[in-house]
Order: structure tokens, then C-alpha cells, then sequence
């Protein structure tokens, strides 16, 4: 009888055990309890490299007044090429459109969804653009564009992992003059994926 | 002899833990910090000896953009990793987010004086909270 029991109790443990185990959780986006990765740029370090190239770019240009429209207007920004040089496959919007959200909202710079390298964000702005273009003569000119490039530096030791990701950001006028660039770096070691960092 | 052995890993172990960190810097220093009157809530006494805040100081830029930055002292021998995140605040007293919102992972090394400069990126920017936390990952 006995042994029956612990053997029930048991089972119930292992149960409501693997029923822990598997419950899935909501994390803030803020939170140091996500999952932290050596081999991969994770969510929290594309906030944080665009955290800090926002930070440079308001304290070099917007806050020194250096970025200047056309006629006293706000200046423009377009994104350019930003080049993914890594081993992995992410969308570089992970960083470029929080660093173009952050910078809209500082109420200095005007971004555009039309002006890109690749082809329109939104081709509804753009045929209503190129609509104004005809009536009016004028073609929307961008003042500043953004390129930049992510590369990834990895070495190792017998049973440890090191990668570096390496942002590199840069702001040219119209001639291709750089009015800003900045690089950051993060860092990780580690063995495998964890949960908090 | 195991014992002998056992200590002398732990002694070792210890060495390596406990390197701190020797410091330099120009005696008469040109550069005047405005100093932040400062409010603390300290909940963990361990992470406050190793992460030890000597002060704050700020500075405005030309813009009215807010800069803080937070003095660190480690004053154990040992290297301590831990997190932070600031928080700013508007004249009215909300919270500003921002899709840019995220805790960043750093360390100090035993005897290290640290200084974490950050900036606010809202104008509206009038007041922060720094929140320090130690590191999940041992």
C-alpha cells in the first residue's frame, strides 16, 4: 500500500514538475530575465546598441544643432545601406527603426519612408509623392543619410565562447561628408543559451 | 592531504577572483561635477557594498537634453557584474518610454571607480531613476 502511494506522489510530482517546467512566461522587454545567447545578437542588444547610438547622435548633432534642413525646414533623413556582415540572419530594422523612432521623436529630425535605398516602405507615400512631385516640380530631397554595418568577431578557448558585435553607424551630408559616426561594441562569453544575464 | 589539497584549490580560486584594480588620476582635477542631491532605497546590502554609488552628477546640453551620470565604487576585492537601467521621468511626473527601453548588463572590478554617463534622448526629460541589480547569470 505504501509503496503504491509514493509511487502515485511520485508520479504527481513529476507531473506538476514537468508542468512547470514547460509553462510559458511573459518577460518585460527590460527585464535581465531574457534568454542571453554568445552566438547570437539578441532582442536586449539591439535596444541597447540602438540606446546608445541614439544617446551620440542627440549629444554630437541634435543637441550642437549641427543637422541643418533645406530653407530653415527640419532636416531630412534617409536610411541607406546597412550591411549585416554577421553570420546570422536578422532584419536590421531590429536597430534602425528604433534609432529612426527615437530620433523622430525628438521633434528635429524628419525621417521618410519613401526615401530608401531599397525600395519604398510604404508605396502608397511614395505614389502620393511622386503625385506632388508632377504638380509641384519639386522632388523631395533628403538632407542626411544613414549607413552603417554589424559585424561579428568570435574566438574561443577550450570550453569558452566569445562574440563580439561590432556596430558601426555613420551620418553623411548630401556631398558625402560624415557629420557623424560612431561604433559600439557588445560583448558576450558563455558556454550556451541562459536565462538572465 | 586531501584537505591540503582542497584549501590550496580555494586559495587559488580566490587569487584569481580577487584581483582589484589600482588607479591614477590628476590630483587637482579642472573638471567641476554639478553634484545631484540624491534619494536611495537600498534593498540588497551585498550588490551596494560591491556596487557602492559615491554620487550623481548632471549636466545640461546646449538643447536642454539631460545628461546624468552615476559615480561607482566597488569597494570589496572582487569583481561584481551587475545590471542597471534608468528610468526618466516628465515634468509631470510619467514615465517616458521608449522603444529603446532595455537594462544593461556591465561589471566593476574589485577597487574600480565607475561612471555611467547617460543621456536623456526626450527633451521632455526632467527627472531619472537609476535601478541597479545584481547579475542573474553566476
Amino acid at each position: 500500500m505504501n509503496y503504491k502511494l509514493c509511487l502515485v506522489l511520485a508520479l504527481a510530482g513529476a507531473f506538476l514538475a514537468t508542468g512547470c517546467a514547460t509553462k510559458t512566461t511573459y518577460v518585460d522587454n527590460d527585464s535581465s530575465r531574457l534568454i542571453a545567447n554568445v552566438d547570437e545578437i539578441n532582442i536586449q542588444d539591439f535596444a541597447r546598441a540602438a540606446d546608445e547610438m541614439v544617446q551620440s547622435i542627440i549629444e554630437d548633432c541634435i543637441s550642437t544643432g549641427d543637422l541643418e534642413g533645406v530653407d530653415g525646414k527640419k532636416p531630412i533623413l534617409a536610411i541607406s545601406r546597412i550591411v549585416n556582415n554577421t553570420s546570422m540572419q536578422f532584419d536590421t530594422d531590429l536597430l534602425i527603426k528604433r534609432i529612426r523612432t527615437a530620433l523622430l521623436k525628438t521633434r528635429k529630425v524628419q525621417t521618410t519612408t519613401t526615401l530608401n535605398l531599397a525600395k519604398s516602405e510604404d508605396p502608397l507615400a511614395e505614389m502620393a509623392d511622386a503625385e506632388e512631385e508632377i504638380i509641384t516640380e519639386e522632388r523631395m530631397k533628403h538632407s542626411y543619410s544613414l549607413s552603417g554595418k554589424i559585424i561579428e568577431v568570435t574566438t574561443r578557448t577550450k570550453n569558452l565562447r566569445q562574440s563580439s558585435y561590432e556596430f558601426q553607424l555613420t551620418i553623411s551630408n548630401r556631398r558625402g561628408l560624415v557629420v557623424w559616426e560612431d561604433i559600439k561594441t557588445i560583448t558576450k562569453q558563455g558556454k550556451k543559451a541562459s536565462v538572465g544575464f | 592531504m586531501i584537505v591540503t589539497a582542497l584549501l590550496a584549490a580555494s586559495l587559488l580560486s580566490e587569487g584569481c577572483a580577487t584581483k582589484s584594480m589600482n588607479t591614477v588620476q590628476n590630483a587637482q582635477t579642472e573638471g567641476i561635477p554639478q553634484m545631484v542631491m540624491d534619494q536611495r532605497i537600498l534593498t540588497d546590502p551585498s550588490l551596494s557594498r560591491s556596487v557602492y554609488i559615491v554620487g550623481v552628477n548632471e549636466a545640461y546640453t546646449d538643447e536642454g537634453y539631460r545628461k546624468v551620470q552615476v559615480q561607482l565604487y566597488n569597494r570589496t576585492r572582487r569583481m561584481k557584474a551587475f545590471t542597471y537601467r534608468v528610468e526618466w521621468y516628465d515634468k509631470d511626473g510619467m514615465m517616458i518610454g521608449s522603444p529603446l527601453d532595455h537594462r544593461t548588463p556591465t561589471q566593476i572590478e574589485g577597487g574600480q571607480r565607475k561612471s555611467i554617463p547617460i543621456l536623456a534622448t526626450s527633451p521632455k526629460a526632467v527627472d531619472f531613476r537609476f535601478t541597479f541589480m545584481e547579475s542573474l547569470k553566476k
